[in-house]
């Protein structure tokens, strides 16, 4: 492999996400300096229009030889021929093959990688069949970050056991990024904690970023995934069929996903979720979440937020008494 | 007049032999129509039962024993697989180019093969289903017309070959 590839590789962290990319534009952003790619998290690729890199909070135009630019004008066009051929390494080469995930609006690629994708809508019987003429792309970087649970860890377990845990945070907070490291610790273990079984219902395919139903995001060695399966019925599944010691699950939000939940619970599993709300007070106010809460059947409510930056474990407490178990935000 | 006779049986064996040849085109022909349609049905299956990767699903049709099939299907798997910068309809084109000496069809049949890999990939399911009873159907097509020519020739060239050999070597002695 040339050096300058190997940079550029390194510099995109490694990911396979560069890989769909059709040769041209893989040759123009190798030129991007290292200290520019190593923090770009989305290739925006649209026909006609420049070529387009964001990252740590700002956002570049790339000119034909890579370099990053604030003028558009110099911005490298996305051809046709550039749209086309992406989209066909992105479904490597058949279409037909995700059609579910087209109807999405992303694909999940090798490495746990994702693109959006925009184009014209097809709908039947007023419901989205698929997409068309697909000319937009946001090719997005993974930056996994493992070790962001190390905090929250010695609040959601007890010598070798889980306690059953409910997450609250407003979106873009990192809460799923948090509970794909809780799965990853609680199944390889961690300084004393030895590895459990763990299950994981990834409805929406962001916790474990499955590609053909493996994991490309570091879940943990004990770790089953049921990969684009409704929660509810993922979790009925897996309490029949793979003796998980805990079930984690994105966002419940639904009646029959708190039915799932309880009977989980009462089978002995331990569950670990979360839920968009910004507060305890907030999750009172919704009729799903505060009958869950009323029950009293989770064990610990954490917090997340953003006082001291994404991310921040705002408060911890005990789901019985909701005593505060925190002192104060940690980061 | 033993020379005269070995001279005759030789010329008459040659030309026997290039006319059972002709003859045999017909009926390859015609087998190598029904091989492709087969290929067609299983990558039908693999498209829309088992939505399998393309590039897969050509490293599986190159399993096969027929070699100009299998090396016109190694060929496109082999170009999708190096991600190089083949579209599915250029690799297919230029595989069926590429293993054309191995296969015995005729023009029309490489032209309608051809064509058919412009709608590979690039549809969903429902598209695919559609391209392939077409391509099925004109498979039929020609393979009902590749066999009234054997029919018709076959047996001609056969006895072709054989007649003209022996007027020839009559002649010649």
């Amino acid at each position: 492999m040339r050096q300058e590839d190997k940079n550029f590789r390194e510099a995109f962290a490694n990911t396979q996400v560069i890989d769909i990319l059709p040769e041209r534009l893989q040759k123009i952003l190798s030129g991007i300096p290292a200290n520019v790619a190593q923090y770009v998290e989305e290739i925006r690729v649209r026909e006609g229009r420049p070529l387009m890199i964001h990252g740590g909070g700002r956002e570049y135009f790339v000119r034909q030889d890579g370099l990053p630019t604030s003028n558009q004008d110099e911005g490298y066009l996305v051809t046709r021929q550039d749209t086309s051929m992406l989209l066909q390494l992105l479904s490597n080469y058949s279409i037909y093959a995700v059609e579910e995930e087209l109807r999405n609006g992303y694909v999940t690629v090798k490495g746990g990688g994702r693109v959006g994708l925009a184009g014209r809508i097809v709908l039947e019987d007023g419901k989205i069949k698929t997409l068309k003429s697909i000319n937009s792309f946001n090719i997005r970087i993974p930056r996994e970050v493992t070790g962001v649970a190390d905090k929250v860890m010695p609040y959601i377990t007890i010598s070798n056991s889980v306690m059953n845990s409910i997450i609250f945070s407003p979106p873009q907070m990192g809460k799923t990024t948090l509970i794909r490291d809780i799965a990853r610790q609680l199944s390889d273990g961690f300084s004393k904690f030895k590895g459990i079984k763990v299950s994981i219902v990834d409805e929406r395919s962001e916790i474990a970023g499955c590609l053909n139903g493996v994991p490309q995001n570091k879940v943990g060695v004990r770790t089953d995934v049921l990969d684009a399966c409704p929660k509810a019925a993922g979790i009925m599944m897996l309490i029949r069929s793979m003796s998980p010691e805990v079930i984690i699950t994105d966002e419940i939000g639904r009646t029959e996903d708190v039915g799932a939940v309880l009977e989980a619970m009462n089978s002995g599993i331990k569950i670990i979720t979360t839920a968009h709300s910004a507060s305890v007070n907030e999750a009172q106010n919704r009729p799903i979440l505060a009958g869950l809460l009323e029950e009293k059947v989770f064990e610990r409510i954490l917090i997340l937020g953003n006082s001291l930056g994404v991310g921040t474990l705002e408060n911890v407490y005990d789901g019985r008494s909701l005593e505060k178990v925190l002192a104060k935000s940690l980061r | 007049m033993i020379l005269n006779i070995l001279a005759a049986s030789t010329i008459v064996m040659f030309s026997g032999i290039l006319g059972s040849r002709l003859a045999n085109r017909y009926s390859l022909r015609v087998l190598d129509i029904r091989l492709f349609q087969g290929a067609f049905s299983e990558l039908e299956s693999e498209i829309i039962y088992f939505q399998s990767f393309l590039p897969d699903v050509f490293e599986k049709l190159a399993h096969r024993r027929h070699e100009g099939l299998a090396r016109f299907f190694y060929a496109v798997g082999e170009k999708l697989n190096n991600k190089s910068e083949y579209s599915v309809a250029e690799a297919w084109e230029a595989s069926l180019f590429e293993s054309k000496p191995f296969l015995n069809i005729d023009q029309e049949e490489y032209e309608i093969i051809g064509q058919f890999g412009r709608h590979l990939g690039v549809s969903d399911k429902e598209g695919h289903r559609r391209c392939f009873d077409m391509i099925q159907q004109k498979l039929r097509n020609q393979e009902r017309k590749a066999d009234e020519a054997r029919i018709r020739y076959e047996k001609m060239y056969r006895s072709l070959g054989l007649l003209g050999g022996l007027a020839l070597a009559l002649l010649l002695l």
